[in-house]
């Protein structure tokens, strides 16, 4: 990585007897990140998509861990697995199905569309990190969410895919914003708002006589 | 005492009661009103950190109270803002109370007000963002929409909100780092460019102004009123506190300019636009874009003049948003729908109602004895004529735009045979509409002495030291 943090942390997990060094740390947590939000974009089974989101939570929180202390980190994850349970808990069963790209064709068509922004990202964050004084590896995981992100809110009219949607924005802002901001007050404060993020979502889904499925 | 427990803690907790009165929705309204009305007086009455004697009893309330060690302050520069907002609230829950009474409102709107005050006063800047985030979360559950209308205004109103957070507290981060090496000029490139992003998400600048005229056209008319009267003057409130925090950025030779240009094609896009309506809620939502147009103008002149205007074309759009808003939020009560086909014929049967439409909408366009003239005028001599002429052809056409489609408006609410006129008003509706109209001319036909009233009761807040 180059980075002294990194290896200042690097000495802090070989220290507590880890045996993974913390470039590993981080490129799995970028390959959970990858994994979780795109199956939040693909699918369309209420559980998988929770259980991504609670994932992607997770690794939200390991790659936090590269920037704040772990107690601090912590409140991400507890925020975000707060939100996910939130959200679970006003819908026992949301309909996630697309109106508009159905079927095979559809999930292709989704993919390829996640595809072009992963190419976007990796093509971006480079120019952007002369932009931003952060790890490049933050920084494209950073980017990686706000892209998946804002496709989720592009791709569909539902309302729990365009709040999830916005939850993922957030924590791939948070990501990058960990790094460049330590203030225990904006952890607080962002968490919040995740909740709040949530709980907003979960009484929308509860209106009466609305079309989910979008 | 200090002042953030006067205008933030006081209605934070008065609205926890408030929000559970859900079975005495009127009752709770009318508390709520009073209360914004009583925070209201207070910012005239009471100047901080002077002494004050109740008997023998000195108190004084001190304009900055630290809480987390960050400090939240509220001198007596604020306190223009604090009656502005506050007379809002009170109106518009008044309005909400007579006509439109279905819970939650009244606590959530204290609770909006409370916050957005907290995000004036708190320090650093950084904070403000996410306190406009949770004024947004609060705003979902009072959104409540009209029974005939279907779409996800709500959630686009979230999400272009909630998009302009991150990049709000970005911009306040690079400003913060711009104050600490002013020689950083890509530090500064990057502040302005997230600061543009941020503030154009939350003023609906174009190309992100499409939750507006959607949530306009949904909501039940007195929650979205209050809605896009208070939260769009508190924005460009913080964006001008902002452009003062930082010297830089104030005195930066492309800002005058950006500011002008991006006002202009608010005016004339929402100009535009507005001529293709068929909704009264619509049409609203786009007069909103305008008058925050007309605002950004305003606040590239900068310096006194630019504020003076700013406060100038504050007070004319609070009087115009609140005749149409009463008015239309009667209209919904009659359970009449607000789309140009519905309206059809409707002067016969409510002719103060639609005459009240009318003007507002003829006062947005500036049309010469109403209110919005004088306003327009004074923004157009001093912020477009010379420096560009095809910029005022634009700002004509947005304003012409308006008039156009009260013109529409007009030949709907008049079609049909003029016969069986009475007042479907009730008399009580008749006297707010009445007061309303005669404020409309009065300003119009007579402005100095209400700038100059303006100016005086400004002056006296410190709203114009800059």
């Amino acid at each position: 990585m180059g980075d002294p943090a990194f290896d200042v942390v690097d000495e802090h997990f070989a220290g507590a007897g880890g045996s993974m060094s913390l470039t590993d740390w981080s490129t799995w947590a970028t390959f959970l990140l990858i994994a979780s939000s795109l199956l939040l974009l693909l699918s369309e089974n209420w559980r998988i998509y929770l259980t991504s989101l609670a994932v992607q939570y997770l690794a939200v929180f390991a790659l936090v861990t590269l920037s704040w202390p772990i107690g601090l980190a912590a409140v991400k994850l507890v925020a975000g697995w707060m939100a996910a349970a939130v959200l679970g808990a006003s819908q026992p069963a949301a309909d996630l199905r697309y109106r508009f790209s159905k079927g095979n064709a559809g999930l292709i068509f989704r993919f390829l569309t996640a595809v072009e922004v992963w190419l976007l990202v990796f093509s971006i964050s480079p120019k952007l990190a002369e932009w931003l004084p952060v790890d490049s590896m933050i920084l494209f995981q950073g980017l990686l969410l706000i892209g998946m992100g804002l496709l989720q809110l592009a791709m569909s009219v539902n309302r729990v895919r365009s709040i999830v949607g916005l939850l993922t924005f957030f924590s791939g802002f948070e990501l990058i914003f960990a790094a460049l901001e330590s203030s225990v007050l904006v952890a607080g404060l962002l968490a919040m708002t995740q909740l709040g993020l949530a709980i907003a979502g979960g009484y929308l889904m509860s209106l009466p006589g609305e079309e989910t499925a979008g | 005492m200090s002042a953030v427990l006067i205008w933030v803690l006081f209605p934070l907790i008065i609205s926890i009661p408030l929000l559970m009165l859900r079975q005495y929705a009127r009752s709770s309204m009318f508390a709520g009103a009073l209360i914004s009305l009583v925070l209201a007086l207070f910012a005239v009455l009471l100047e901080m950190d002077t002494p004050y004697f109740i008997r023998t009893t000195q108190f004084q309330i001190r304009s900055q109270i630290e809480v987390f060690g960050r400090l939240m302050i509220l001198n007596n520069a604020d306190r223009a803002l604090l009656f502005l907002i506050y007379l809002m609230g009170a109106y518009w829950l008044f309005v909400g109370a007579v006509f439109d009474s279905i819970p939650p409102f009244s606590g959530i709107v204290l609770s909006v007000l409370a916050l957005l005050t907290a995000a004036i006063a708190v320090e650093p800047f950084l904070y403000a963002a996410l306190f406009i985030e949770v004024v947004v979360l609060l705003c979902i559950p009072m959104l409540i929409r009209k029974p005939e209308k279907t779409g996800r205004s709500e959630v686009f109103f979230l999400v272009f909100m909630s998009l302009a957070v991150p990049f709000l507290l970005l911009a306040a981060w690079a400003a913060a780092g711009v104050e600490q090496n002013p020689a950083d000029e890509l530090m500064s490139t990057r502040a302005v460019v997230l600061l543009s992003v941020s503030f154009m998400l939350l003023l609906a600048s174009f190309p992100f102004y499409v939750w507006v005229p959607k949530i306009a056209e949904q909501i039940r008319p007195a929650r979205v009123f209050f809605l896009l009267s208070v939260l769009p003057m508190t924005i460009i409130l913080l964006m001008l506190d902002f452009l003062n925090s930082f010297g830089w950025l104030r005195n930066a030779s492309f800002m005058p300019q950006y500011l002008n240009l991006l006002g202009v094609v608010m005016i004339a896009m929402s100009g535009i636009w507005a001529m293709f309506q068929d909704d009264l809620g619509r049409l609203f939502g786009y007069s909103v874009i305008l008058e925050n147009g007309f605002a950004l103008l305003a606040l590239g002149v900068g310096g006194q003049t630019g504020q003076t205007l700013i406060a100038i074309l504050f007070f004319v759009r609070m009087i115009h948003f609140g005749l149409l808003g009463s008015a239309m939020t009667m209209l919904h009560a009659h359970g009449v729908e607000t789309t140009f086909e519905a309206l059809t014929g409707k002067f016969k049967q409510f002719p103060a109602i639609s005459l009240s439409i009318l003007l507002s909408f003829f006062s947005i366009g500036a049309l010469p004895l109403l209110a919005g003239f004088p306003a327009r005028l004074a923004v157009m001599e001093t912020v477009v004529h010379g420096e560009n002429p095809l910029r005022v052809v634009w700002v004509m056409v947005g304003i012409g735009g308006f008039l156009f489609s009260g013109l529409r408006l007009l030949s709907r609410l008049v079609a049909g045979p003029i016969r069986d006129w009475k007042f479907g008003e009730e008399w009580y509706e008749l006297i707010i509409l009445g007061i309303g109209v005669i404020v409309l001319f009065v300003i119009g036909s007579y402005p100095e002495p209400f700038i100059n009233g303006i100016l005086t009761l400004l002056s006296g807040f410190g709203f114009l030291q800059s």
